[in-house]
């Protein structure tokens, strides 16, 4: 079975005279593992919502190979969404989100699901509103991981798991991603715990999409200059900076981009790689220079 | 087609369980009711199979007209919270749509067949008026449904305010235009219209107008951001 | 399995170093199966995809060998290219530095290998 790109194209949604996705697109490949990084309020589960069909963009399209995605029964058949929205009703038990999942897509892996569910401590029989947040989203998490769906999209799904069920959740993730490569586009907050699951990172930022790329990629043209005050400015004069921070004589200007190689670094001045959480913040920090 | 399958046994299942709920509350208090009607007759000749019968029968329609509330019921509150399953599994909105009325008109073909059951049984003429009512008042509880789907928890308040506000004011202009024109003159108008074509058209206009609705907002659904 | 990273370098690059220096120090031994993909990808939190790139480093540079269907095996005469390529990094991480240091210190060649001689009978006591 081929598996199409997802193609998302000039995507605009507006809110009444609010424009929270400005003409966003970009490609999801079948079978990797993408993080959709962005701050609080940017749009990423709009965005999610857009690509699912279960909001209508402003302008633009998602299509899956030559198909629109908009109610195409095809295309949705190949997409899963997790997120914090409970669709289902409130006195809804857990075995018959399973049981659906399964009518609709085909093919459940109910052994592997219900290893999961015991992992997390959750009873099949239970009623959704029963269960605590965490609960809520391992479940969710644990459909999404079995669902026989070619991209799996997940807002926020380590919400309510502590440091030990998140692991488990990365874990589970991985191993399934080896077994059955599909895709994976995995939107939160918690940066740095995602930058060695990824392979592409798309940050969304003020409604654009500002980067997407890999993140190894990524992380290879960005630095971090550090030094004295004066010798810091001198080195990134002319250069884009993207963000600064000063700490009493000392300064720390992140820079990604391009360095200027002919320049001497001084002594006293060090160039330091970012992880990706400090990319984030120097590229969605407003006031940078 | 799986889908449709799927979602369509989906629906079906959601009306009849929503139906047999009903049914087993009024059932409930019908056995009640048929227990104690002998100890407050205060004989035991009133337990004959002839009232057992009418009592079956009386029950049967007691059970539709259960049906056809729930259905009325379900049509107003289920549109939204249905959009919200399917969308989650990844089935279109037409998909949906065509599932709940494949599933509609499934749950009224067998209302109506244990209508004219009824009927026959009770030495009545078999009649559609029952069921055409019935198909005009599902559709429009289906459109009104929609419309609600579409809106806001305020958009939705409003809507309901207005609706109530506007029957009754309806009501009263009615009351008010009888007394106006003479009571004569309302008879003779009616007469002149009591073409059963022209009632019948109606009817067809109505629920094409309705389904029109119906379908339109359907489509146009989407998750609430409240 | 210890594995520990950080920021310095590439991801895959620290994996693959890390490896080679497991095999250098015989963890695992010429001949033997090194953990798959999977296996490191799920046991560190890790794409699989970069484990996959840092292992095929190691391939490209003949210290593993991918066998059909059972996975990646060490290769035989693997430590000694390791030997060899830690006696070249010397030279470039420790030799050049230390003549770039020693030069900013007026430190001649000749008293530099006398610095050399003696650390070398120091070590010995």
């Amino acid at each position: 079975m081929t598996v199409n790109e997802l193609i998302i194209d000039h995507i605009t949604k507006r809110y009444r005279r609010k424009t929270v996705i400005n003409e966003v697109s970009f490609n999801l490949a079948p079978g990797k593992i993408y993080g959709l990084l962005g701050r609080n309020g940017a749009g990423k589960s709009t965005l999610l919502n857009i690509i699912t069909n279960r909001v209508f963009p402003t302008s633009g399209m998602v299509t899956m190979g030559p198909q629109n995605i908009n109610n195409n029964d095809a295309a949705l058949g190949k997409m899963y969404l997790m997120s914090e929205v409970n669709m289902y009703q409130k006195s809804t038990k857990v075995k018959r989100m399973l049981a659906d999942a399964d009518s609709f897509y085909g093919k459940f892996d109910f052994e592997n699901a219900r290893r999961m569910l015991k992992q997390f401590g959750i009873d099949e029989g239970a009623r959704f509103s029963n269960l605590s947040t965490g609960q809520k989203t391992a479940t969710k998490i644990t459909i999404a991981l079995n669902v026989n769906a070619q991209y799996i999209f997940l807002d926020e799904p380590t919400l309510g798991l502590d440091v030990n069920y998140r692991e488990a959740f990365y874990r589970e993730m991985l191993r399934t991603y080896s077994e059955k490569p599909r895709t994976f586009v995995l939107s939160t907050h918690l940066i740095s715990e995602v930058q060695q699951l990824v392979e592409d990172v798309l940050i969304l930022h003020d409604g654009n999409i500002v980067i997407n790329e890999p993140v190894e990629h990524l992380l290879e043209r960005s630095y971090l200059i550090t030094g004295p005050i004066k010798l810091v400015d001198e080195y990134t004069a002319g250069l884009k900076v993207n963000d600064t921070q000063t700490i009493g004589n000392l300064k720390e200007a992140a820079i990604i981009g391009e360095l200027d190689d002919m320049r001497p670094i001084p002594d006293q001045v060090q160039i330091k790689r970012l992880d990706l959480q400090r990319v984030f913040t120097a590229l969605t920090n407003k006031g940078g220079e | 087609m799986m889908k449709l399958k799927q979602q369509y046994k989906k629906q079906l299942w959601e009306y009849t369980h929503a139906t047999l709920i009903g049914l087993i509350v009024m059932a409930g208090l019908g056995i009640i009711q048929f227990l104690l009607i002998p100890l407050v007759a205060g004989n035991f000749a009133s337990f004959t199979i002839k009232r057992l019968g009418s009592s079956i029968t009386g029950g049967i329609s007691t059970a539709l007209s259960i049906a056809v509330f729930i259905m009325f019921v379900v049509n107003i509150i289920a549109p939204y919270p249905n959009f919200k399953e399917a969308i989650a599994n990844g089935v279109s909105r037409w998909t949906n749509w065509l599932a709940h009325h494949l599933a509609l008109i499934t749950f009224l073909v067998i209302i109506s067949l244990l209508d004219m059951g009824v009927s026959l049984v009770n030495g009545e003429t078999v009649g559609v008026n029952t069921i055409v009512a019935v198909i005009i008042m599902t559709t429009t509880f289906g459109a009104l449904g929609n419309v609600y789907g579409l809106l806001s928890m305020r958009g939705r308040l409003i809507l309901t305010i207005g609706l109530i506000v506007g029957f009754f004011l309806f009501a009263w202009l009615l009351a008010r235009l009888i007394i106006l024109l003479s009571p004569e003159r309302v008879v003779m108008v009616l007469q002149s219209v009591n073409h059963p074509l022209v009632w019948d058209a109606l009817g067809v206009i109505w629920v094409a107008l309705m389904l029109a609705i119906d379908y339109g907002c359907s489509m146009r659904m989407q998750l609430r951001r409240d | 399995m210890n594995f520990e990273f950080d920021q310095s370098s590439p991801l895959y690059q620290q994996l693959a170093n890390q490896l080679a220096e497991m095999i250098f120090t015989g963890v695992y031994q010429e001949g033997e199966q090194v953990p798959s993909t999977t296996q490191l990808s799920a046991s560190l939190n890790i794409n699989p995809a970069t484990v996959l790139k840092g292992m095929n480093q190691l391939v490209a540079l003949g210290l593993l060998e991918k066998r059909r269907g059972r996975g990646m095996f060490v290769t035989s005469g693997a430590r000694k290219k390791l030997a060899t390529k830690h006696r070249d990094d010397f030279y470039h991480n420790y030799v050049v530095a230390m003549v770039i240091e020693a030069k900013k210190l007026d430190i001649s060649e000749e008293y530099l290998q006398e610095l050399i001689k003696r650390g070398y009978q120091d070590d010995s006591q």
